[in-house]
């Protein structure tokens, strides 16, 4: 099984730590209110800062583990793919079953050279295969050896 | 197939190579994952002959000429010149379609116009107005009809279209997949059909408006044997085999159907209208779901009698929607089931069904993907099921009358479904059941679900005023009762119906207590396979599998929830070997 890059576990941690920090901003702006209408001590307003920190901790540690629980891998039949922390993915995709490849790269993909990769099969209500944030050569390599299985 | 590393060692945090983000040039396609296959080319295929090459200017030096080798391709097909093409225009009653579409469409300019005409003032202008509102929509209905003209080659089926942007359609008669005839009311009293021609993608179908019967006719009977000789995408399957010989994998396929496949007559197949009525009824919602309503209604009125007063019932006229709700849903499908037969024809299984508009169906054995069964506790007991297929084909796969047989009498299934996907090996005798543990998870499910309804009782009886207080806290109990007893029973019954067995090409299980299905997949249908756990899943070591083939309606992805984690995993790697070993052109 071959893990995500490692850049993508910093790129994880990045967002994790500033959307965990966003989420915190609700009790942080309760603890804000009730500091105001309760009339506590002014130092309390310094105390919401707590909760973002906590947040933002929370979320880069959310992203590690997200991280050390992605793998994939392609074998001569297949390709397959594991996630998960909580409730646990795994995918298999047939090589001979391969319609389409695609890949897509956002603007801080393109600064660290990742693409995201996305497999398709015939059928509408087929779910896809996703490996996200690859390096841009591995996903070359990829393209190139799920097309000898397409045309096989 | 390695143990799964869920907590494996990262390969690069050790200042290891990393492939994925090294600066330092590196050779082509160096990346050799464990696991991967050697860099093997496929055999390069025969070189078509070749014809002189044609004399131009020599490459400039230094340019490295690669020579593609590839497969040849047959030419698409051109149209013919126009004045050797047959062209034919729809039924003159199209006129009147037209007609109808036309002021649909301009509806509000045409409404402005008569409402522009309509005042006072008498003018040249608003005299003018209202004749050119009743003129507009005929003026196009005309022109759509004369601009409107189809042909049938030897080639191709031709199509053209559109009065200011003209349309031109032409699609290769080898590509044609699926046909399907249309018919409305004013279509059917008139003798007229709409027949629509697709092919492999989603966006290139051909409808031929209203034609006369014998042109409907004669162009479908044309066109099935189109379809009837294989298609280019099956190029790889073998012609010589019979429909359900085994492929080079061992694994029985479809070979593609005969070129001289007949039609039969007299439908394999026809609904009685009677069972479907008693199908719908007791598989619908409404079993439940009115007892419910009139149980909370009478809760509400002892809770808060205030809200009705003894000489006003009109709040009963809330029921009218309520009901309504519950039931069109339930018995809309008879207008469109309605009618139903089935023909099972050497090659395809063709359907008519309809009421009102009758849409007639053609399913080709080959691309149909699965069978499933559709079963209620309660139809059981009445000894009727419905059964329904799910195919790759685009106009097929999205239709709303996917099924073999609506309502049919029960345990019949195998003789639809060998139909279907050739002979059935698996019975539901055949069954393993899945984890004893399903029924400790499906109870946790119900205390979870316990807890608002104890919720809502207990602040009903809080609101309810003196003795009624008394009897809606009595009602909350008996109800608390009954809710425990139905869920020791739903998940005592779920773990003894839920279940799965595996054939040598097929793969067969059953799923849901209450509304049942019994789905027999071919596992060389297979397209995707997925293994799904919930938190409370990996507590119990259980697993979801879920299985998706090519079929392009709600069928097309199935899920057996609840097997044991290993048998999960074993059962996933074993089907989609027996996927893998199947070329794409057999299963498509």
């Amino acid at each position: 099984m071959n893990q995500l890059p490692v850049s993508v576990k910093k790129l994880w941690r990045i967002g994790g730590g500033i959307s965990g920090g966003i989420m915190a901003f609700v009790p942080a702006a309760a603890l804000g209110t009730a500091t105001t209408v309760l009339d506590w001590p002014a130092v309390m307003y310094g105390s919401m800062l707590v909760p973002v920190i906590i947040g933002a901790v929370v979320g880069v540690w959310w992203a590690g583990v997200k991280y050390q629980n992605w793998c994939w891998q392609i074998t001569d039949s297949w390709i397959e793919a594991k996630h998960g922390v909580v409730g646990r993915h795994r995918v298999v995709i047939p090589r001979n079953r391969i319609q389409t490849v695609t890949t897509n790269s956002g603007p801080i993909d393109r600064m660290l050279d990742l693409e995201t990769i996305t497999v398709h099969t015939a059928g509408a209500g087929a779910p896809n295969l996703t490996i996200p944030h690859l390096g841009t050569s591995t996903v070359q390599d990829i393209r190139v050896a799920l097309g000898q299985g397409v045309h096989a | 197939m390695p143990e799964y590393p869920f907590s494996a060692p990262d390969p690069h945090e050790d200042g290891q190579a990393q492939p994925e983000t090294s600066d330092s040039p590196e050779p082509p396609n160096r990346f050799e994952p464990p696991g991967f296959p050697p860099p093997s080319q496929p055999p390069l295929p025969a070189m078509p002959p070749q014809s002189p090459p044609p004399t131009s200017a020599p490459p400039p030096l230094g340019v490295e000429h690669r020579i593609e080798v590839r497969p040849p391709v047959p030419a698409e097909p051109q149209a013919p010149p126009s004045d050797t093409i047959e062209w034919k225009r729809p039924h003159p009653y199209t006129l009147i379609i037209e007609f109808v579409q036309s002021v649909q469409q301009l509806i509000i300019p045409i409404a402005f116009l008569l409402f522009q005409g309509s005042g006072d003032t008498e003018s040249l202008i608003t005299e003018v107005l209202p004749l050119i509102a009743v003129i507009t929509p005929i003026g196009f209905a005309v022109a759509r009809y004369f601009t409107t003209r189809y042909a049938l080659t030897e080639e191709a089926l031709l199509h053209q279209f559109g009065v200011f942007k003209k349309n031109k359609q032409v699609l290769p008669r080898r590509n044609i997949q699926n046909l399907s005839t249309s018919a409305g009311l004013v279509a059917r009293a008139t003798g007229l059909v709409e027949l629509t021609i697709s092919d492999a993608s989603q966006g290139g179908d051909i409808t031929l408006r209203l034609l006369s019967a014998e042109d409907g006719e004669s162009m479908m009977s044309l066109l099935r044997e189109d379809i009837s000789t294989p298609a280019t995408t099956s190029s790889n399957a073998d012609a010589s085999v019979s429909p359900f010989d085994s492929g080079a994998s061992g694994a029985a396929t479809f070979a593609p159907p005969s070129a001289t496949a007949a039609f039969v007559s007299d439908p394999t197949y026809t609904l009685a209208l009677s069972d479907l009525v008693k199908f719908r009824t007791v598989t619908s919602s409404a079993p439940v779901m009115v007892p419910i309503l009139i149980a909370a209604g009478a809760v509400a009125l002892y809770t808060v009698p205030d809200i009705v007063s003894t000489d006003d019932w009109s709040f009963l006229a809330l029921l009218g929607p309520i009901f309504g709700v519950v039931l069109i849903p339930a018995f809309a499908p008879l207008f469109s089931l309605g009618g139903f037969r089935l023909w099972s024809d050497p090659d395809r299984l063709r359907i008519k069904a309809g009421l009102l508009t009758e849409v007639q169906l053609n399913a080709r054995r080959e691309r149909i993907q699965l069978v499933q069964v559709d079963r209620h506790v309660l139809s059981r007991k009445l000894g009727i099921e419905a059964i329904k297929f799910e195919t790759a084909d685009v106009e097929a796969g999205t239709s709303h009358i996917n099924y073999l047989a609506p309502a049919v009498a029960a345990d019949s299934w195998p003789v639809f479904a060998s139909d279907a996907l050739g002979k059935v090996e698996l019975g539901e005798a055949d069954l393993r059941r899945v984890s004893p543990l399903t029924a400790r998870r499906s109870l946790v499910r119900f205390s979870v679900g316990a807890i608002p309804l104890i919720a809502l009782f207990a602040a009903a009886a809080a609101i309810a005023p003196g003795s009624n207080s008394t009897v809606v806290g009595a009602v909350g109990v008996v109800t608390l009762v009954l809710y425990v007893m139905f869920a020791l029973w739903f998940s005592r019954r779920r773990a003894r119906r839920l279940g799965w067995a595996v054939g040598e090409t097929q793969f067969l299980f059953r799923n849901g207590v209450l509304a049942e299905k019994l789905v027999l997949v071919r596992k060389e249908k297979l397209q995707v396979l997925r293994i799904h756990q919930s938190f409370f899943q990996r507590r119990l070591g259980l697993a979801t599998l879920t299985l998706g083939t090519a079929g392009l309606g709600l069928l097309g992805l199935v899920s057996l929830p609840d097997l044991e984690e290993a048998t999960a995993n074993r059962l996933l790697l074993e089907l989609a070997e027996a996927s893998a070993a199947t070329p794409l052109a057999r299963t498509l």
